[in-house]
């Protein structure tokens, strides 16, 4: 009786040690971890060429050695194909492990494609499991997908963590762009507007910028940044935003974290920088006659960073008029968005959906014509800009009396 | 009958694990996207008017099952027959459970694995439970509903502060009326997770004191459809009613968007172990239906049930449809428009119509 328990129990074991673990047990030495996509177009065969970043684990351990192998920390394997999937399983040729797609970081569209459209594109990444919806887009800016995520950045070992490193900090310090997620994207495709995505850019030369060397040097032969934001029209790339254009619709989005805005002291141009702190936006719309009006109100706070010229900021009336001019500049800035826009009759600020929430009814008769309506339809912007500390010191160092006395 | 007795926290966990089960996880959305919340607290109403037509039966036959105040009610012949076609409705409605909590499992993370292993596995453990008697499911309820409402907790803390709630993804409200809110509402939503709740009605005579039995139901019903409305319209918030309205899946679609400081994140485990735990609770209760109603007809032991009914239902569940959007497509066409209308609502009103009547009748000789 007691033999045949023991036997029992020791069954139950050893089927519970067998059976645990997964149906299809990945190893991860049988993996290869994909950080970046990049999406081309062949125009021979019009077939997609994708590449994928692959993080080579070896080269990016740090040990106590100091880490860092012979080779490079990435691998660039490309695959071509009618969809995106079968270029994925096509590049199985190539690549000895399974391409993996949990830990995808970025994703860029090569600017033909873009021009071409991107409707299409994103049916593979909402229906697959591994990648996420918070993988970063981008559209690389005067070239294909390939040389960008092919080019070796230093400071940061992995390609991918250098861009989306790179669009994290401009986003939060100069908010000339803001992080586009997949989920964005889509939003923007089905939603009443259209998508809008940050451009990257390669500059110097792509081939120095795939060889180990380009990070050997102190300044790099081959550089990626991030530039400006694509602006589409039915899902095709119509043109770029950059600097003011950009920023605008930051604010009009209520994207803005923090920038530097720059001011005019009497008549030297540009001479007083404010740093933005916070900012928030919000956005109305009234029907007038039928027709929708849309109101942007900002509400910004900010600090004076920089002062190159002798005013006296302990003067309430000098921040006053500082604050007026700042508010004048904004108001500037938000106008070129709409405008460059408005130009494209491409809705990318979200207008067509503040018509949906605002008037649903409205929306149901003007919405086959939005584009139209929205090309011409009226923006009215308000902007509360309050400065609130002149940092460090209050007056500058170089007082208007003594500048004269030190000139003469 | 089985020996057996539950408090009313037992019998409040049961129904609270129950109404949420897959209801949480399933786009119930329907016609009234945006104002799906809406849709789910006024079918929550009608909810609680099935519930007190079960309670009301309960009451009058305070120590028979559903099949057996069915027999009581209609005769023995006709009662037979009730009996054998609510048996075959309860185990076809818990094989979809566990026919969708497999789907779910597969399309989301186990890929690979054959839909057949994953119900046999979720089978096992329920005819386990099942198979030693309802004061073991209610014990287990207790204890998974506090897990339960930690998990829900935790989730909601980390897509907070994930700030990715957009409320105004909730607007337009009501942008084409009230109507398609009330077609989601009824019958849609009242029988799907609401109707369901008939099955409740074979474990109220395990009731210690059968007066909590009313406030009690009343209680669960009204939390979790707080909750399920709660939820869905944080779904809504967070995916934006036309992602919520495509997915398969958009509780889980909502959780892979969680990033906090790029440290918490892929946080999927999460949703995945409350599917599991609430389909468990759903398959387990329904399964518990469909034994006792089997055991009444047949005069069997109620948890010598277990093994045939549960294989029965596993069988069920595989042979049900060939494909998700045949699945889908009976779930609309059949069951929440059909079949659980006459179970969950025709039967016991007219259990209702003809008890008063024969009470009358009774009195009057």
């Amino acid at each position: 009786m007691k033999a045949k328990r023991v036997m029992l129990y020791l069954l139950i074991l050893g089927i519970m040690i067998s059976l645990t673990g997964c149906w299809n047990g990945r190893e991860l030495t049988k993996l290869a971890f994909v950080l970046a996509m990049g999406i081309d177009r062949s125009p021979k065969t019009n077939e997609y060429k994708v590449s994928f970043q692959v993080v080579i684990p070896g080269s990016v351990a740090t040990g106590i050695t100091g880490g860092g192998g012979t080779t490079t920390p990435v691998v660039i394997y490309t695959g071509k194909g009618n969809t995106l999937f079968s270029a994925i399983r096509n590049a199985s040729k190539r690549v000895s492990r399974q391409l993996f797609f949990a830990h995808l970081q970025l994703v860029v569209i090569g600017e033909e494609l873009a021009k071409q459209g991107i409707q299409d594109l994103f049916d593979f990444f909402e229906r697959s499991k591994e990648p996420r919806l918070t993988t970063l887009v981008l559209v690389a800016r005067g070239s294909e997908a390939k040389p960008i995520i092919s080019t070796l950045t230093s400071l940061e070992k992995i390609p991918a963590n250098s861009v989306s490193g790179k669009i994290k900090m401009s986003s939060t310090l100069l908010s000339e762009n803001f992080g586009i997620e997949i989920y964005d994207v889509l939003r923007g495709l089905v939603n009443e507007g259209e998508p809008i995505i940050n451009g990257v850019k390669l500059t110097g030369d792509p081939d120095k910028g795939m060889e180990k060397s380009n990070v050997e040097k102190t300044r790099s032969a081959a550089e990626v940044i991030i530039q400006g934001m694509a602006i589409f029209k039915n899902g095709k790339l119509k043109g770029w935003l950059d600097n003011g254009e950009a920023r605008g619709t930051t604010w009009i989005l209520n994207k803005m974290k923090s920038t530097i805005v720059e001011l005019d002291c009497k008549k030297k141009k540009n001479s007083i920088g404010v740093e933005i702190i916070r900012s928030s936006t919000e956005l109305h719309v009234e029907v007038k006659n039928g027709e929708p009006l849309f109101h942007i109100h900002i509400k910004e706070e900010g600090n004076l960073s920089e002062v190159q010229c002798p005013i006296d900021l302990s003067n309430v009336t000098v921040i006053g008029d500082l604050e007026k001019d700042w508010e004048i500049k904004t108001k500037s800035e938000v106008m070129s968005a709409v405008k460059a826009a408005q130009k494209e009759k491409s809705d990318f600020l979200g207008f067509g959906d503040a018509v949906k929430r605002a008037d649903p009814k409205l929306w149901e008769k003007i919405k086959t014509d939005w584009s139209g309506i929205f090309a011409t339809s009226k923006v009215d912007v308000k902007v509360d800009a309050y400065i609130r500390r002149a940092g460090m010191r209050l007056k500058p160092y170089m007082s208007e009396q003594k500048q004269k006395e030190k000139r003469q | 009958m089985e020996k057996a007795r539950i408090n009313a926290n037992q019998l409040f966990a049961m129904i609270f694990l129950f109404e949420i089960g897959t209801a949480i996880v399933l786009p119930v959305g329907f016609a009234s996207v945006q104002s799906v919340w809406m849709a789910i607290l006024i079918a929550l109403v009608f909810g609680i008017g099935l519930y007190l037509i079960y309670d009301y039966l309960y009451r009058e036959y305070p120590n028979l099952p559903l099949s057996g105040y069915i027999k009581a009610i209609l005769g023995k012949p006709i009662g037979w027959v009730v009996n054998l076609s609510l048996l075959l409705f309860l185990i076809h409605n818990d094989a979809r459970v566990l026919r969708e909590t497999s789907e779910l499992l597969v399309t989301a993370s186990y890929d690979m694995t054959p839909l057949i292993v994953i119900s046999a596995l979720m089978i096992v453990a329920v005819i386990y439970v099942l198979s030693k008697g309802v004061e073991v499911i209610a014990r287990v309820a207790e204890i998974y509903f506090l897990i339960f409402l930690f998990l829900g907790l935790l989730g909601f803390i980390f897509i907070l502060f994930s700030n990715i709630i957009e409320i105004k993804n909730l607007f337009p409200l009501l942008s084409k009326g009230w109507k398609p809110v009330f077609q989601a509402a009824f019958p849609r939503i009242t029988m799907f997770p609401f109707g369901e709740t008939i099955s409740i009605a074979t474990i109220l005579p395990y009731l210690k004191k059968s007066v909590t039995g009313r406030k009690t139901g009343i209680f669960a019903l009204i939390a979790s459809g707080l909750i399920l409305s709660f939820s869905h319209a944080i779904e809504i918030c967070v995916l934006g009613p036309d992602i919520y309205a495509r997915s398969t899946f958009p509780l889980f679609l909502m959780i892979t968007r969680v990033n906090i400081a790029d440290f918490v994140q892929r946080m999927d485990a999460f949703v995945i172990l409350a599917l599991i735990i609430g389909a468990f609770f759903k398959c387990a209760i329904h399964m518990y239906a469909a034994m006792s109603v089997a055991a009444d007809m047949f005069h069997m032991e109620i948890r010598k049930m277990a093994l045939p009914v549960g294989i029965t239902i596993l069988v069920a569940s595989i042979m049900l449809a060939s494909n998700w959007a045949q699945f889908l497509a009976m779930g609309k066409e059949v069951i929440t428009s059909i079949l659980i209308p006459i179970y969950g609502m025709y039967l016991p009103i007219f259990l209702v119509i003809v008890h008063l009547i024969r009470k009358r009748l009774f009195k009057k000789s």
